[in-house]
């Protein structure tokens, strides 16, 4: 796999993951943005408090996170990235893509002086989670962050592959920024552990 | 000249409205006017009616009716006597012909139901019982529908967001914007 060059590689890449979206099933993407809004809206009523509220969705992608990885692998039978570059280039062409139709731009942040560890960050330019919505101005002050669970499926995710990373929106459009931008950065690879006792 | 728009909730609450006055029209009465007289404000242009004997009727355009006593300032102008309130008077005495006319009229465009004064009132009323009520001056059917059909576009959009309370007031400046752009173009 390291002799593909990284054109041949992202085509492979594509390909697996347009694959894979026309064998998924579908849903209707205005019910599943409702669904996420209607969420969203009630944990705000529930909790009262915007930064319960981020907690909570970063709890509940965090619990996806962890059986999706399982589905994913399951369905497109992918081997170990080679690094963690490829593991961005991964998550985007085919993990998001089969799951959420979109494809987020992927800008890698290589290792420098400045960032002792490797990161990349996913551009969204649209999110099926946050079609339609405006979010009012105290939960702007509040600050919410709408699409938090994506940061926590990220996170539970790649955790159960032995990376352990930490995800974090830095600009959001619906707060008003220019762009929407996920950025991933590797904390350690985790080693195999025994369970105690064992 | 200038439009009032409202959207009026279910529960006879309005939840949003708008006073628009359009530069299209102004500027198509002003075609029958000599050139020297063009003026591009249309707050101008009404004191030029005003002087015109019969400038504006010569032409046939839709606007020359606007005007019939030659007063530049009409009955709920919105710098004459009484102005936004007698427009907001005239849109809720609407309300009950608009309920009305429902029962007849199959569709979601209800056409001009009322008529006060110069003005008259066209509504559409969406799926949802929510009236989108505009006060015109000037007839352009074609022009008003698609008007008030894009409302109600954008006005499901808005309904759309989560955070969107059913039958709350429309504070969103997109919504705003969407609505001043779509008048602009249709009015």
């Amino acid at each position: 796999m390291s002799s593909l060059n990284p054109l041949a590689q992202a085509n492979r890449h594509k390909a697996i993951g347009d694959d894979l979206f026309k064998k998924s099933d579908k849903i209707n993407a205005e019910l599943f943005s409702l669904t996420y809004g209607a969420l969203v809206v009630q944990l705000i009523k529930d909790y009262e408090d915007y930064d319960e509220v981020n907690k909570q969705l970063d709890k509940m992608g965090y619990n996806i996170g962890v059986r999706l990885i399982e589905d994913l692998l399951a369905r497109t039978g992918l081997g170990r990235c080679k690094d963690f570059a490829e593991v961005g280039e991964v998550m985007s062409k085919i993990a998001f893509r089969s799951l959420l139709s979109i494809v987020p731009t992927v800008i890698q942040h290589p290792v420098s002086a400045t960032q002792p560890q490797p990161a990349f960050s996913l551009i969204f330019e649209e999110n099926p989670l946050t079609d339609f919505v405006e979010l009012p101005e105290e939960a702007v002050e509040g600050g919410l962050c709408y699409a938090k669970i994506l940061e926590g499926v990220i996170r539970g995710s790649l955790e159960m592959i032995q990376t352990s990373v930490t995800a974090q929106i830095i600009s959001d459009t619906l707060r008003g920024d220019e762009k929407t931008e996920l950025k991933v950065t590797l904390v350690r690879y985790l080693e195999e552990e025994m369970p105690p006792g064992e | 000249m200038s439009y009032y728009l409202v959207l009026v909730g279910t529960l006879d609450n309005p939840l949003y409205e708008a006073f628009l006055t359009s530069t299209k029209s102004a500027s198509s009465t002003i075609m029958s006017v000599p050139p020297t007289l063009n003026s591009p404000s249309p707050s101008t242009s009404f004191s030029i009616f005003g002087a015109l004997p019969t400038g504006g009727g010569g032409g046939g355009t839709p606007s020359a009716t606007g005007t019939p006593s030659g007063s530049n300032v009409g009955y709920g102008h919105k710098n004459g006597p009484g102005g936004r309130h007698v427009m907001q008077l005239v849109a809720h005495a609407s309300l009950d012909v608009v309920e009305d006319v429902q029962w007849g009229n199959g569709g979601m465009y209800l056409k001009s139901i009322d008529k006060f004064h110069e003005w008259t009132v066209s509504a559409w009323l969406t799926p949802g019982g929510v009236k989108i009520i505009l006060l015109h001056e000037l007839k352009n059917d074609e022009g008003i529908r698609l008007f008030l059909q894009e409302t109600w576009e954008t006005y499901v959009k808005t309904l759309l967001n989560p955070f969107h309370e059913l039958n709350s007031p429309i504070r969103s400046p997109t919504f705003d914007a969407r609505v001043k752009a779509s008048a602009k173009k249709h009015l």
